[in-house]
């Protein structure tokens, strides 16, 4: 006999099937997704040929999924469902103690055919600054990420590549290079040893709980060790003031549980700087404040990243368009009468909060993040009489990047 | 389209339920025979004619094979039994085979044609044989020819079955196809065995598939012991529930459309010999070699000999069914050397053995199994079986890693390898839901089981990084 009763699971199961379709035929379409920093797929257009090629109903899938209703959080209930059956690592996101979520970079990161290229247009770029510039004027900075210097916090016996293997690479590659073109001096002096510097102050806060990048304290350490290579007297302290404590950052927005608000400090600084990004667009001073009240709040500092980015002291930055302008009319070499101390740095996202400290020890400081710059990077330094490089990335940004060709042309 | 999508979720499985209840009795055929082909096209847009071609094939041949019976023409229907099987046979081989065929006689001569390079239309393996099935049944009279072309294109193309299993003999839903009655406990009955199914594709097969993949990834040489038996466990748990899961879900959709069909996998992995395993895994596969090819070989009724052969044969067919490749060949092999073993004394050895010793022993047998299985590069199976036995040391720093993180998830695994759960739902919803099973209280909790359960699956299928078909290569 069946009773009334085997409708409720038939009535249940009905609802959350006809329920799932109306609600996401009903939601309109999101562009963009501002947690993972991508366009999400949008409806794809139908034709015969996409349609027997396959690729209709492939893109229709991608579309169905990025576009379901409340995406956030069903990954959300993933990851907590994850933490549920003991998971340590997912989504290659160690859950880490102190509530740290650390990402996993594979060594096929460092050991891929892109790795072995950046390594090798480093090594030819800095055969050409230093031959240009001096050795005393170029520096590289590759930035470990958390995974490397936060090891103690990661789960037990946990697989990590060793980032200072690549580095070492990319050291002896260099050595060559320079050897090669028969420059004087080492290889060596010309590498910040960063790792050596945030691994000192290992417990204290330099890396983002939910983000991967380095907090502005870890910047300044970074930055200490890189002035005194430089032989200046770095800013004797970190001179953080707090301006967000709700940062949930771009390691966080993969997992959506887990993690707790990270605080986003900056270097409150006196020197009063003017922006000019990609030549035309100015603002004042380092800080792009809007930008807290954003999903991405790492762009307060320098407003994010610009593919061309010129920092000037206040009131310096019509002078220094003069002086272009005439550089640009005048012979070659006019950037060498210069007299002012101008700092290019060439780097990813984690230069964003070291580059105020920077801006203690030159008048100016062009910033061109590689991945947003199509101009000749040696035609760039001539113009802006360049007086000093810093190459500054992530070490897995740096092995990574398709665009770090751009550093020899 | 798989089941275990979103797509399928939340776009057709609503849209093909609702036409099909609305229609009339009479159209529901048509309307499962169209949305199969919808639901086939939508992966296989230009192999779907494939499908249809196959249908045409046996359709008519099945209607010949009996319009000769009756006119007591038995040549001729013999004739155009030879026929369907050696169309269909030809389109598996075409599709399926040619790329090995070529490749083995390239090594074979020192050759080098060119292969071919056919995609494999998806589950071309199961509706082949479930087409032939049906002319052989005819032919067998254990089953009335289908005068209707869209009963028969729906058994054919039933999208519950048609990409990955259960095969479906005709004789099994020939009653069914022209007479069933749908009903809201049938469906209700559905739903367990689809929500079980999802759960154990999404949940448990993808999850430990990761671990296998980490494993896999690994270089043989650097792996210890201990990780390369872990791999080993880890992918026998990602096919079992991947497939298994498969086979409940298309169960499960089975019964909301009031189709009954059989049992694909009985706990396999609890068997205390090979035989046993056999009789647990992929049902429908080892009764489709033993009804069709076993059998009419001889079966064991001429003599130990001749019955060594034909295990021997019907191993060696069902290994290169899963796949045009050389380690599936000495998979198959494999188990049939092992089955002719346990025939001629073995069996009775593993009876007279404690229960943990003869499980034991089964368990090593497909543990291995599985490594041959999914050693798809051949000879780059060795250094993973060197690993197993200790080249790289017994255990490492990952073997613990690896346990720590998957350790739960390797439990769940287990348990859900046995009746445990089952029994036990089985025994609250007597407790629960009285002798009927249908009490109110039990089946508000069962409604929310299933929805927890769906609720879940469908978060991990909307962070979908890891979501594989398997059955590409059957």
């Amino acid at each position: 006999m069946e009773r009334k009763t085997v409708w409720i699971p038939v009535i249940a199961f009905l609802a959350l099937i006809f329920g799932g379709m109306i609600w996401g035929l009903l939601k309109p379409d999101q562009a963009y997704s501002d947690t993972e920093n991508r366009y999400l797929a949008s409806r794809p257009e139908f034709s015969w040929e996409s349609l027997f090629a396959g690729s209709y109903t492939q893109d229709y899938e991608s579309y169905i999924t990025d576009q379901f209703p409340e995406r956030d959080r069903w990954i959300g209930l993933k990851t907590r469902t994850e933490m549920l059956l003991g998971k340590a690592e997912t989504k290659n996101v160690w859950l880490a103690d102190d509530d740290y979520l650390i990402v996993d970079y594979p060594a096929s990161d460092f050991e891929g055919e892109q790795a072995g290229q950046n390594r090798d247009t480093l090594a030819q770029a800095l055969a050409y600054y230093t031959d240009k510039l001096g050795g005393d004027h170029v520096r590289v900075l590759l930035a470990p990420t958390s995974s490397q210097i936060l090891r103690d916090k990661l789960p037990a016996h946990s697989p990590v590549y060793d980032q200072s293997e690549y580095l070492e690479e990319v050291i002896e590659a260099s050595r060559e290079a320079l050897a090669a073109a028969g420059t004087e001096g080492g290889a060596e002096s010309l590498f910040v040893k960063a790792e050596e510097a945030l691994s000192a102050h290992a417990g204290e806060y330099i890396y983002y709980r939910t983000d991967h990048h380095w907090t502005t304290l870890g910047a300044y350490y970074a930055y200490c060790a890189w002035a005194k290579s430089m032989g200046f007297a770095p800013a004797a302290d970190p001179g953080l003031r707090a301006v967000a404590e709700d940062f949930w950052g771009t390691t966080y927005s993969r997992l959506h549980a887990g993690g707790r608000a990270d605080v986003i400090s900056v270097y409150d600084t006196d020197t009063a700087v003017t922006l000019t990004h990609n030549l035309t667009e100015r603002t004042a001073g380092f800080y792009d404040w809007d930008a807290l009240a954003t999903r991405d709040k790492y762009a307060v500092f320098l407003g994010g990243n610009d593919g061309l980015l010129e920092i000037d002291k206040t009131g310096a930055e019509e002078n220094a368009d003069a002086q272009e302008a005439e550089q640009a009319q005048g012979m070659e070499g006019g950037a060498e009468e210069s007299k002012e101390s101008v700092l290019l740095v060439v780097k990813d996202s984690f230069a964003n909060s070291f580059i105020p400290y920077a801006m203690e020890h030159f008048d100016r400081i062009v910033v061109v993040d590689l991945r947003y710059m199509n101009m000749s990077l040696r035609q760039l330094a001539e113009q802006y009489g360049v007086t000093d490089l810093l190459v500054l990335y992530s070490v897995q940004a740096f092995a990574t990047d398709a665009t770090v060709f751009k550093l020899g042309r | 389209m798989v089941f275990s999508s979103l797509l399928f979720l939340f776009r057709f499985l609503p849209v093909i339920l609702l036409l099909y209840f609305i229609v009339p009795r009479g159209w529901r055929n048509a309307v499962l025979f169209f949305g199969s082909l919808i639901f086939y096209a939508w992966g296989e847009p230009v192999y779907v004619v494939l499908m249809l071609f196959s249908t045409a094939v046996d359709f008519t041949h099945g209607w010949y094979i009996r319009r000769s019976l009756d006119a007591g023409r038995r040549g001729r229907a013999k004739a155009a039994l030879i026929s369907s099987v050696v169309i269909n046979l030809s389109l598996l081989g075409v599709f399926k085979y040619t790329d090995f065929i070529v490749g083995l006689i390239n090594r074979a001569l020192g050759l080098a044609i060119p292969l071919p390079g056919l995609p494999l239309p998806i589950g071309i393996s199961f509706y082949t044989f479930q087409t032939m099935s049906y002319s052989i049944d005819v032919y067998r009279g254990e089953a009335h020819v289908q005068k209707n072309v869209i009963d028969f294109g729906a058994y054919v193309a039933m999208f519950p079955q048609l990409i990955a299993g259960p095969i479906v003999r005709y004789q099994t839903v020939a009653k069914e196809l022209n007479d069933r009655r749908e009903s809201a406990s049938l469906f209700a009955d559905g739903i367990a065995l689809f929500m079980a199914g999802l759960g154990k594709k999404v949940l448990l097969a993808n999850n430990i598939g990761l671990l296998w993949d980490a494993i896999a990834a690994l270089p043989a040489a650097e792996l210890s012991a201990a990780t390369a038996w872990l791999g080993a466990l880890a992918y026998g748990f990602q096919i079992y529930f991947d497939f298994s899961g498969y086979s409940d879900m298309a169960r499960g959709l089975g019964l909301m459309l009031g189709f009954h069909f059989p049992l694909n996998f009985d706990y396999p992995y609890i068997s205390r010999s090979v035989t046993e395993f056999w009789r647990r895994w992929h049902i429908s596969l080892g009764t489709w070699f033993r009804e069709y090819v076993y059998i009419p070989l001889g079966g064991n009724r001429k003599g130990l000999a001749a019955q060594i052969r034909n295990i021997l044969i019907v191993w060696m067919l069902t290994g290169i069914w899963h796949g045009a490749s050389v380690n599936f060949f000495v998979w198959g092999l494999y188990f049939g050397v092992l089955l002719v073993i346990e025939k001629l004394f073995l069996l009775n050895i593993l009876k007279r053995c404690p229960r943990p010793a003869a499980w034991a022993y089964t368990a090593l047998v497909w543990l291995i199994g599985w490594v041959i299985f999914a050693s798809v590069d051949g000879a780059a199976g060795l250094p993973y079986f060197a690993a197993m036995f200790g080249a790289g040391g017994m255990v490492d720093d990952t073997t613990l890693y690896l346990l720590g993180n998957y350790g739960v998830m390797l439990l769940l695994c287990a348990v859900g390898s046995t009746p445990v759960v089952k029994g036990l739902f089985l025994r609250a919803r007597q407790r629960v839901g009285g002798a009927d099973g249908q009490g109110i209280v039990w089946q508000i909790l069962f409604s929310a089981a299933s929805v927890l359960m769906f609720v879940v699956c469908t978060a991990y299928l909307v962070d979908a990084t890891y979501n594989p078909f398997l059955y590409f290569r059957f």
